[in-house]
């Protein structure tokens, strides 16, 4: 008899059984849920490209940044200059290499920031629950309901741009997400038997929290830090390019040689960004 | 009518193609309802699905055939496999709840099958669907067609799937465990419904299920299957009377019997576990957890061959296998002597009208003005527990049983009542409660997967309680926790594995060890076998009936499943929306007079033993909500003895009869023996055998 | 439902009066003396004090709040300090260019994101699948300096088919215009367009899987019926919720987008208000778009409530 092969396209029945085996460890959760989503997955690969460049970015980078060569001004990219040269010959693919290790280190700064506080608050008001965890969501929402940027834009503009203003502003968007997951976390574990266990057998809050919950809560928290890290990247790029970003010197990657401001009108390609006559520019 | 011949499937996986079905057959006639009884992982739904031809897109048939009226479905064009897909073939699957479309009215989708299949217009259709919904005895069809699924109860949703399958009166009629997420009493009326359709209705059922209770009220012939091959196929009566196989005689063995001796007795066990369909022996498939196994057994594997009048088994040494009695006699040891001396404990944990209230939903627009409806989950509850005794809860989902075990524990504090332990107070919350205290009562949870931390090991977790409440050193622990991972019969060498790499009831062992590291006087058990299959329960209440011998521990043994509760249970309280309606030693329970709701249990439970007479007592309508209790007798709504407006009106007094016997009725005693000593609930025919 | 809605109404109007607290307070501790910058570093002491009184400035914070809020629902938005003009109909002006720039982002990945999401949904695992998942994951958290470079390279620069440039001057018509909206409106669209495709595709890949799309498929229907009678009804109800964070998504982005082709949206009002540290302008702008991000987020709630009757009646 030959094999049949019956499924319904892109409908299909009934789940398969599962082949057999250890179910997966945390690392594995960690991977599963990566794969699951794809945004997390990216910003893991985002990650590590930025710490290969963050690390070994100097001493792949073909040129010193700060290095001019009027020759070379205003290049296309060409085979020495695979990004092509600023307004005073510099090689901007160094520059961005650079560039790339600071807003590295910015960006991750704040995220661990962020990953800190937020798990700190995440266990804290959903363990409590009631009014207190009901307050401390609202006010997170508020912050939620600001697009980032446009956050990170008017506090930027009140504290200015530095270094640390960067680093507060990324913690600051991104305590409230971080800490939702954690505690979104929480409140399905404490429902859990094996904390009930724990609280039958007299163990302290802080035992609870931290021995019984928190190692359970990693998987998410991990990915979901790891996706606002490469967030943060682009974010601190995005506000470079607005002129908020990092402030020079070192120039902040990318952004700084294609900042509308400072390219030249006469540049031909990518970086002619040069606004048309109007009243603000 | 289908014939299913050699049918194998197999299913594709990263680790290699898995065989979950292998040369399968089997017949069903027109009226006739085929059993197929398993446990989980069995390829009892694979098959069925398999046969119909819907898999998952990694199953494909590999061999065999399948005729419904001679037409061979493996031949059919998925075209024509639609035709006969809710014309000819009606499904009714496991979980009434999710098999409706959540967001399309009742009617409208009752009424896709009459316009699809018997080509009815709007209004015909609707009229069918009325007529259907009349059939399977729902009340009021017209005001349930205008309903989405999760306007209706369990019950009712599962009424309407059994109508939308019938409707075409199709030759074949799946029922992939159609009662199981239901209640007893609403399993009970399902299960009437269907043996009463099976006469009305041309069609053969293939029935699948793994509640040999549940097979006896609606099988004609069963087949027991086990790693994805039939053991043995039988009429239903000479399986459950002389099964020839020894699995099926295993599986007989595990089920609690109702038996009104006060003597608790051991189940039989099966020895390890279902094999990985990656690892199957190459003999019998049964040979290694058999107790009757020769070499022979594990030389090739044996076919299914008929050994008697529509009975084939595939076992070799069929004529050896002993009828149920025998093994009865043979293969229990008593543990009733031991039993007899814990008989009248002192009162150790005493619970004194406890009410544990919540906060529901909030009513009105405004934060500070709203009004919030409290939820009585339990409303006035009095227990005794005895020393070295157990006492069993009982009632249906909604019954607040395991909110009384929560308050005892300190989980869910009680609102109000008081609770003792050996006569001095508790504090009502957990946390506030003294190491010494907290020490005296712990739980095993009901879901063996939450109940474990996945990140501790499984030495981790018993030795905990040792160094928290029992004041060991961690050497002493770590020695302690594998003596108490023997105790429960799982190899020491278990202490350092994950629990992710244990099966369901090896992380309920673990979890009775946890329970019993700090030698608790009393352990509260939630439920702690429901989740599990029917071999796994019948060792793990066997374990717990050692350990109580062992330790003098008492219990309160949770659960909805009266023949479990009754084979444990030394006293029963049968709770009902927050309150006890009868309370008293397990014989005197189960002996009339009952309380109506006790009398309504009894009737519902599917006892597996087809000569069981029954009283076909059936409740009507759902568990009132907690919300929203029934004034009077809070039974009264559901009532099958309601008397009138006394009952409506007034609060039952408690009647007592002998010993601790009581019951919450207005009905006196010795009215209710009359009423109830007519019909005999339980006539325990395999005692006698 | 009705209950629902006016809850949701209420976290609504609480959200967006505790983000205008917050906008106000982050412009407040500007470090910078407005009167300072209006006037001049030389301006006399008394001119300033009186510019300070003129705007308010010497009040309570409280008080300055309150005027400040009471004033913006009144309609009264006051001056820009660095145009010196009304902020009001300057905000409306732009506000109307980001709303068609938006529209036809909008036009643009809300129908393409739904159907790139089924197809990858109903051929899961097929190499379409892979495609459209990689190619939307590609796009998720892409910056929009980036990606309207990539997109200029290619459509002006190396083909010359659109402008790279999207100023328009007042008077133009918007189809005249239209070409000059699209490199801008599909740089916006790409994360939205790129959620919408994750979305859907998950969610259709969930609902797929349920029991009742099996009991619809074991009755009979053939699959496109099971689709759209079945599937798409519950499938696309997670859907509308991202539709509407990308509202939100769509005001981050375009204040990059509009950057970069130079056009004359809310997006670079605020960062003009911002580099010129325009307070008043950054208040109306960003609480304005705080606004509608809200509003949006109501109106899929409720649209959300009223297609599922799970909600709808409870």
């Amino acid at each position: 008899m030959s094999e049949r092969n019956v499924t319904v396209e892109g409908i299909s029945g009934d789940p398969a059984p599962q082949p057999r085996g250890q179910r997966p460890s945390t690392r594995r959760l960690v991977w599963r849920r990566l794969v699951r989503r794809p945004a997390a997955l990216v910003g893991l690969i985002v990650f590590c490209f930025f710490l290969l460049l963050a690390v070994f970015g100097p001493y792949v980078a073909p040129y010193d940044y700060q290095a001019q060569d009027v020759k070379v001004r205003l290049q296309s990219p060409t085979v020495q200059h695979p990004f092509g040269t600023d307004q005073f010959g510099r090689d901007i693919l160094s520059r961005i290499v650079v560039g790339s290790r600071n807003i590295f280190l910015l960006g991750g700064t704040g995220t661990l920031l962020a990953a800190l506080i937020g798990t700190a608050i995440g266990l804290a008001s959903g363990y409590a629950g009631g009014l207190a965890d009901e307050v401390i969501m609202r006010l997170l929402d508020v912050l939620l309901s600001f697009p980032s940027l446009l956050l990170a834009l008017v506090l930027l503009s009140s504290v200015g741009p530095s270094n640390l203003n960067l680093v507060l502003v990324v913690t600051i968007l991104y305590v409230p997400m971080i800490a939702r997951v954690v505690r979104s976390m929480v409140l399905d574990l404490k429902t859990k038997e094996f904390v009930e266990a724990a609280r039958v057998r007299g163990e302290r809050r802080s035992y609870v929290l931290f021995r019984e919950i928190l190692p359970n809560s990693l998987p998410p928290l991990l990915v979901e830090t790891s996706m606002r890290f490469s967030y943060s990247i682009f974010l601190v790029a995005s506000l470079g390019f607005l002129g908020l970003g990092v402030q020079p010197p070192p120039p902040t990657g990318a952004c700084r040689s294609m900042k509308p401001a400072t390219s030249s009108p006469s540049r031909p390609g990518p970086c002619s960004f040069r606004p048309a006559p109007s009243p603000f520019w | 009518m289908l014939e299913v011949e050699g049918l194998s499937i197999e299913y594709e996986t990263e680790t290699g193609i898995l065989p979950a079905v292998r040369n399968v057959s089997l017949e069903v006639r027109e009226h006739e309802s085929f059993g197929i009884v398993g446990e989980s992982g069995s390829g009892k739904s694979t098959l069925a699905m398999g046969a119909i031809r819907y898999l998952a897109s990694n199953g494909r048939v590999t061999g065999g055939s399948v005729r419904l009226n001679g037409v061979e479905l493996l031949d059919l064009s998925r075209k024509e496999l639609r035709a006969l897909w809710g014309s000819r073939i009606g499904v009714v699957y496991q979980s009434p709840l999710t098999a409706l479309n959540p967001s399309i009215l009742i009617g409208k989708q009752l009424a896709e099958v009459a316009r699809l299949h018997l080509g009815m217009d709007r209004g015909a259709a609707m009229t069918r669907v009325t007529e259907m919904l009349a059939k399977v005895a729902m009340p009021d069809p017209e005001a349930v067609m205008r309903r989405y699924p999760h306007q209706l109860s369990g019950g009712m949703l599962q009424r309407c799937v059994i109508a939308m399958a019938l409707m075409t009166n199709p030759a074949l009629l799946i029922m992939d465990e159609p009662t199981t997420a239901l209640d007893v009493t609403t399993q009970a009326v399902v299960l009437d419904l269907v043996a009463e359709l099976k006469r009305e209705f041309d069609s053969a059922i293939v029935y699948i299920t793994h509640d040999l209770g549940v097979v006896t009220k609606i099988c004609d012939r069963v087949g027991v299957m086990y790693a994805g091959e039939f053991m043995e196929q039988a009429s239903l009566r000479e399986l459950f009377q002389r099964p020839l196989h020894p699995y099926t005689l295993d599986l007989l063995g595990c089920v609690p019997h109702f038996d009104r001796s006060p003597e608790k007795r051991s189940l039989v066990t099966i020895p390890g576990s279902i094999p990985h369909l990656d690892e199957l022996p190459p003999g019998c498939i049964f040979a290694p957890r058999c107790s009757f196994v020769r070499d022979a057994c594990r030389a090739a594997r044996p076919p299914l061959d008929p050994v008697g009048e529509g009975h084939s088994s595939a076992c070799i040494r069929w004529r050896i296998v002993p009828t149920p009695a025998e093994r009865l006699g043979a293969a229990t040891e008593a543990l009733t002597e031991l039993r007899s001396c814990s008989g009248d404990g002192a009162p150790l944990v005493e619970v004194d009208d406890v009410k544990t209230y919540f906060k529901g939903p909030g009513e009105g627009f405004l934060p500070g003005r709203r009004r919030h409806r409290a939820i009585r989950a339990v409303d006035g509850v009095s227990l005794t527990v005895c020393e070295g005794q157990t006492l069993g809860v009982v009632g249906e989902s909604g019954s607040g049983k395991t909110t009384v075990a929560r308050a005892i524990v300190g989980l869910t504090p009680a609102t109000e009542g008081e609770i003792r332990l050996h006569g001095r107070k508790l504090e009502p919350a957990a946390e506030s409660r003294k190491r010494g205290v907290l020490k005296e009562i712990q739980m095993v949870f009901q879901n063996p997967d939450a109940s474990l931390n996945p990140t501790r090991t499984v030495g981790d977790a018993i030795s905990r309680p040792l160094v928290l409440l029992g004041g060991m050193g961690r050497t002493e622990a770590a020695t302690r926790a594998r003596e108490l991972l023997e105790a429960v019969s799982l190899p020491a060498g278990y202490y350092d594995r994950l629990p992710n790499e244990l099966s369901g009831g090896e992380k309920q062992r673990v979890a009775i060890a946890r329970a019993f590291a700090a030698e608790p006087d009393l352990i509260l058990c939630d439920e702690p076998i429901s989740s599990l299959d029917v071999s796994v329960q019948g060792s793990l209440m066997n374990l717990l009936m050692k350990l109580q011998v062992e330790q003098r521990t008492s219990y309160v043994f949770i659960s909805h499943d009266l023949s479990a509760v009754q084979h444990l249970s030394d006293t029963i309280a049968v709770v009902y929306v927050g309150r006890v309606m009868e309370l008293g030693d397990a014989v005197t329970v189960l002996t009339p007079p009952f309380h109506p709701y006790t009398e309504a249990l009894l009737s519902a439970v599917p006892v597996a033993d087809p000569d069981v007479k029954q009283t076909p007592i059936r409740l009507r309508g759902n568990v009132p909500s907690a919300m929203d209790i029934p004034s009077g007798c809070r039974f009264h709504t559901r009532c099958p003895r309601f008397l009138g407006d006394i009952c409506r009106e007034h609060e039952p007094p408690w009647r007592h009869g002998e010993g601790s016997h009581r019951i919450y009725c207005h009905i006196p005693l010795d009215e209710l023996v009359q009423l109830q000593a007519e019909t005999l609930v339980l006539a325990s025919t395999t005692e006698d055998a | 439902m009705l209950r629902f809605a006016t809850r949701r109404l209420g976290f609504v109007v609480l959200t967006i009066v505790l983000s205008s607290m917050i906008i106000f307070a982050a412009t407040q501790i500007l470090p910078g003396d407005v009167a300072t910058m209006v006037l001049g570093r030389f301006a006399s002491e008394e001119a300033k004090t009186n510019l300070r009184h003129e705007l308010g400035l010497d009040r309570p914070l409280v008080v300055q709040y309150g005027s400040w809020l009471g004033n913006f629902v009144q309609g009264d938005w006051g001056d820009s300090i660095s145009t010196r003009t009304e902020i009001r109909p300057l905000v409306f002006e732009r506000l109307k260019n980001s709303a068609v720039l938006a529209a036809v982002a909008f036009l643009f990945y809300v129908p393409v994101g739904i159907v790139l999401g089924l197809i990858a949904a109903l051929r899961r695992n097929s190499w379409i699948d892979q495609t459209i998942s990689v190619g939307s994951l590609a796009f998720i958290g892409l910056p929009e300096f980036v990606s309207a470079v990539i997109l200029i390279t290619i459509f002006s620069i190396e083909l010359g088919w659109l402008p790279s440039q999207s100023a328009i001057d007042p008077g133009t018509s918007w189809v005249t215009a239209f070409p000059k909206l699209i490199l801008p409106a599909i740089t916006v669209a790409l994360t939205s367009l790129a959620y919408i495709v994750r979305m859907t595709r998950s969610s259709t890949v969930d609902v797929l899987q349920t029991d009742y799309v099996r009991t619809a498929t074991l009755k009979g229907l053939p699959p496109y019926r099971v689709l759209f009678t079945h599937v798409l009804r519950n499938s696309l109800l997670p859907t509308i919720t991202v539709v509407a964070i990308g509202v939100g998504w769509l005001m981050g982005g375009l204040i990059i987008t509009e950057s970069v082709f130079n056009y004359s949206g809310i997006g670079r009002l605020l960062l003009f208000a911002v580099q010129r540290r325009d307070v008043p302008l950054i208040q109306a702008t960003a609480l304005l778009i705080v606004l509608i991000y809200g509003v949006s987020n109501l109106i899929a709630d409720v649209l959300y409530a009223v297609l599922n009757p799970r909600i709808r009646y409870n």
